[in-house]
């Protein structure tokens, strides 16, 4: 489970203060897809970077699977996989050479990390390309990399930003596939997006951001009720910018 | 998870990814074997150009009937081209088709007017050797003069004997003595200039240094797993560019019998003692580098920061080369200051002639410098900005 708690975080930029994120609450809870929608620059990514605890919060708190961020933060990396906005992985090594080593640095090794390995090599189906180099694979082959990276030390908690930007069709349609599996076996997932379709097909609840903060959440039913909007698209239209839709 | 644990599992990927990047080899083994080689090569020539003694061509004006090789021996190297004038002669030593133009004026004594250029290191050679004959010449006449009035011949009261106190084990008489502690300095920097970038920077640009610091693994860990991973390719450029030139040594070639005239036998304990300076060594410079590298936002940014770095690093090396010629090789705040400290000593430690009371300023200066920078390392990968400062 996720429960963040008016979790904020201010930049500053020479002189100037910048709130990327204002006092965002939410609950993502096991066997459920937590959709964290909103235009580019809303704050989605700054909010999953404090929930992974990359970066600090200014204020407020978050508690991933009863682990703060603030005091348990080894614990809480532990307990999620986490895939950036990027594909990014290490060209010169194979894609079981590169799950190997992150599965070592969850303190796995010996036949129980060949066995992590093998597991999310599996689940991502990426066995036919995982034995090459991460430089010669296609973008498709790379995300699906990622996500077993991810799950190699199998997280109960998925947090995934914009897990989908920059893919084809058919990779895009990997990426979904897998979340769809991942919320059956009762895994917390919260992912970021700016596609509808995306959260139409996917979220069981959502969270609209802009600004850094939060402008609506609950089920899609629920937030199409709270704004009078026949669509997911209209709602969140009328809810980030109020004048330009009518009800 | 422990620091170490971390910094072990980062260190292995490192290694492993460097050991597939063809510029790591380039950088650390084959540059290094490539710059012994061609420096051998190129001083090689030198050194038997100088034992060989070269041709020097002397234009001559003398009066009619002098005989202009009276002065010269017949084995000597110089050729005697005589010229009808002094401004005749002076410009085929301008266009350099002489070294030396002698005017010989006879009016009782013998008077000779010497041209040469200062600047053609032959031709000031020539001069001097010219001006020692002549000495010769007039102390063979004090002689004869002296032996003709049967008076007591003291011209050799004063008698001079040299010895040469050099050792003969590391590389005593070789010219490349200088020139090596400055290549290991250089490589020990340009092989870690090769990765640092990349492997710090490089994982900023890709996005990769958000999913490592996402892991359980301590941060610190990853600072010190890069760190030692540079410092594993700036031993290797080191440590290739002394094996290339004590294999140079070994080999039986006309350009290295001259190059390495006493051969090469350096202690076992020297051998230590300059593998553990230059690791004092690279340790500095493995933490100086990825502090620079984690505090650039990018490869490109990373890059231009450690180039002109590398201004500031080579310069005292460089100074290493003729601070023979200065009188300071025992000052001490030559020991005290990095990496001329290095340089110096390894100089000294492959001529066999370092003392323990050298070696301690230096690896202690080496040591804390890489004590700090690790501190600075590891704060860079603990902040924010290791992921925000893009």
């Amino acid at each position: 489970m996720v429960i963040t708690e008016s979790i904020s975080k201010q930049f500053t930029d020479g002189k100037k203060q910048i709130l990327a994120v204002n006092s965002i609450n939410f609950t993502a809870i096991p066997g459920e897809i937590h959709a964290l929608l909103g235009v580019n620059g809303a704050g989605k990514t700054t909010l999953l970077r404090m929930l992974s605890t990359v970066i600090r919060p200014t204020t407020g708190t978050a508690t991933l699977q009863g682990f703060s961020i603030d005091s348990d933060a080894a614990k809480v990396r532990q307990s999620i996989g986490f895939l950036s906005t990027s594909t990014a992985l290490y060209g010169r090594l194979t894609g079981r050479e590169l799950l190997s080593y992150f599965g070592s640095l969850y303190g796995f090794n010996g036949s129980e990390l060949k066995d992590r390995v093998q597991s999310a090599v599996a689940q991502t189906k990426s066995e036919e390309f995982c034995d090459q180099l991460c430089d010669r694979m296609s973008t498709g082959q790379k995300q699906r990399i990622s996500i077993a990276r991810a799950i190699v030390h199998e997280p109960p908690i998925l947090l995934f930003d914009e897990p989908t930007a920059g893919l084809d069709i058919l990779a895009s349609q990997t990426v979904l596939e897998f979340l769809e599996s991942a919320r059956e076996k009762q895994k917390t997932i919260v992912f970021s997006t700016h596609n509808m379709n995306e959260v139409e097909r996917l979220a069981d609840r959502a969270t609209i951001i802009n600004q850094g903060e939060v402008k609506g959440t609950g089920t899609l039913s629920e937030i199409k009720n709270l704004t009078s909007q026949p669509t997911t698209e209209l709602a969140f239209l009328s809810l980030i910018r109020p004048q330009e839709v009518s009800a | 998870m422990t620091t170490g644990t971390g910094t072990k599992q980062v260190f292995l990927k490192e290694l492993r990814e460097m050991a597939r990047d063809k510029r790591v080899l380039q950088a650390s083994i084959i540059m290094p074997i490539f710059m012994v080689a061609l420096f051998v090569f190129i001083f090689g020539i030198i050194q038997t150009s100088i034992a060989e003694k070269p041709q020097v061509e002397i234009a001559i004006v003398s009066p009619p009937g002098f005989d202009i090789t009276q002065f010269i021996p017949e084995s000597s190297q110089e050729t005697l081209t005589p010229v009808a004038t002094w401004e005749e002669g002076a410009q085929l030593v301008r266009d350099k088709q002489a070294q030396l133009i002698i005017e010989i004026k006879q009016d009782g004594d013998t008077t000779y007017r010497v041209g040469y250029l200062e600047s053609a290191p032959i031709s000031a050679m020539a001069v001097a050797a010219l001006q020692n004959q002549l000495t010769a010449e007039n102390l063979k006449l004090v002689k004869e003069t002296l032996k003709q009035n049967s008076l007591p011949d003291q011209t050799e009261h004063n008698k001079l004997k040299r010895e040469n106190l050099d050792k003969d084990d590391g590389l005593a008489g070789s010219i490349i003595v200088s020139l090596l502690p400055y290549l290991i300095v250089l490589w020990a920097f340009q092989g870690g200039m090769s990765v640092v970038a990349d492997l710090v920077a490089g994982e900023k640009e890709r996005g990769t240094m958000e999913t490592l610091l996402v892991s359980p693994v301590r941060r610190a860990a990853v600072a010190l797993g890069k760190i030692l991973a540079v410092m594993v390719v700036c031993f290797v450029g080191s440590l290739t560019t002394l094996a290339g030139v004590f294999l140079a040594a070994t080999v039986k070639h006309p350009l290295t019998k001259n190059l390495f005239p006493t051969g090469v036998s350096i202690g076992f304990l020297h051998i230590i003692f300059t593998i553990i300076t230059i690791l004092t060594l690279v340790a500095f410079f493995a933490t100086l580098m990825v502090t620079i590298a984690a505090r650039a936002r990018n490869i490109r940014e990373a890059q231009t920061h450690l180039g002109l770095l590398t201004f500031l690093i080579l310069m005292p090396a460089v100074f290493s080369q003729i601070i023979g010629f200065t009188g300071l090789e025992s000052a001490t705040w030559v020991y005290w200051t990095p990496v001329l400290n290095a340089a110096v000593v390894i100089k000294n430690l492959i001529l066999g002639s370092a003392a323990m009371s050298q070696l301690g300023p230096v690896w202690t200066i080496n040591l804390i410098l890489a004590a700090i920078f690790l501190k600075f390392a590891m704060q860079l990968f603990r902040q924010e900005e290791i992921l925000l400062r893009v």
